[in-house]
């Protein structure tokens, strides 16, 4: 997200005013700290022009099942 | 809302608190009662102190047209109650197993207060670490 952010040449108060949302979210997204709600998620990705598949990965955490 | 109405809102709210607390600082000091004038007094400064700094980085984002609220700070808030909700349990018991050490007057203050407490440290927790899940 970082690299595509930086790509279209936006800082992070940039994409933020793009998607009506803090600054911070976005420092937590790009952190990977965060896990946005599917229209934030599908917001950033039409922000940077991209898909939601190339921005986001999904990542499962294991659980004691598996 | 207009976010510089609820700048305006949340400023006039802090100061009537800082007010309120600094009026029963006054009535109690006037009353000989100075340590709890002194916790009044305490409160209002530590009160007076954040929301200064909270209401400057709210005008800084409506400046830059950035919202005072978002689905993050949403989610935040409702983690932070939820835990503020539980730990409270636990004061409370704690109150009531030191209340024949506390003067009854003082036991509804010390629950309110630490719940209080309570949520805004884990809001202010959940807000700087990320991770509201």
């Amino acid at each position: 997200m970082k690299e595509l952010r930086a790509r279209h040449d936006l800082t992070q108060e940039d994409l933020a005013r793009k998607v009506g949302v803090r600054r911070e979210t976005i420092l937590f997204l790009e952190k990977g700290k965060y896990n946005p709600s599917l229209k934030l998620a599908h917001d950033v990705a039409q922000a940077l022009e991209t898909s939601l598949d190339d921005l986001f990965i999904f990542d499962d955490e294991p659980t004691e099942k598996d | 809302m207009n976010p510089t109405n609820r700048i305006v809102l949340k400023a006039i709210a802090t100061l009537l608190l800082i007010l309120t607390m600094g009026l029963l600082g006054y009535t109690l000091w006037a009353r000989g009662k100075t340590t709890e004038a002194g916790m009044a007094a305490m409160i209002a400064v530590t009160v007076g102190v954040f929301a200064a700094f909270a209401l400057r980085n709210m005008a800084k984002s409506t400046r830059k047209g950035l919202p005072l609220e978002d689905e993050f700070t949403k989610r935040a808030k409702t983690a932070a109650a939820a835990f503020a909700f539980y730990a409270s349990l636990y004061w409370w018991l704690a109150l009531m197993y030191f209340q024949d050490y506390l003067a009854k007057h003082q036991l509804p203050k010390l629950a309110i207060l630490g719940s209080a407490l309570i949520f805004g440290l884990r809001y202010f927790y959940l807000t700087r670490r990320g991770n509201v899940d």
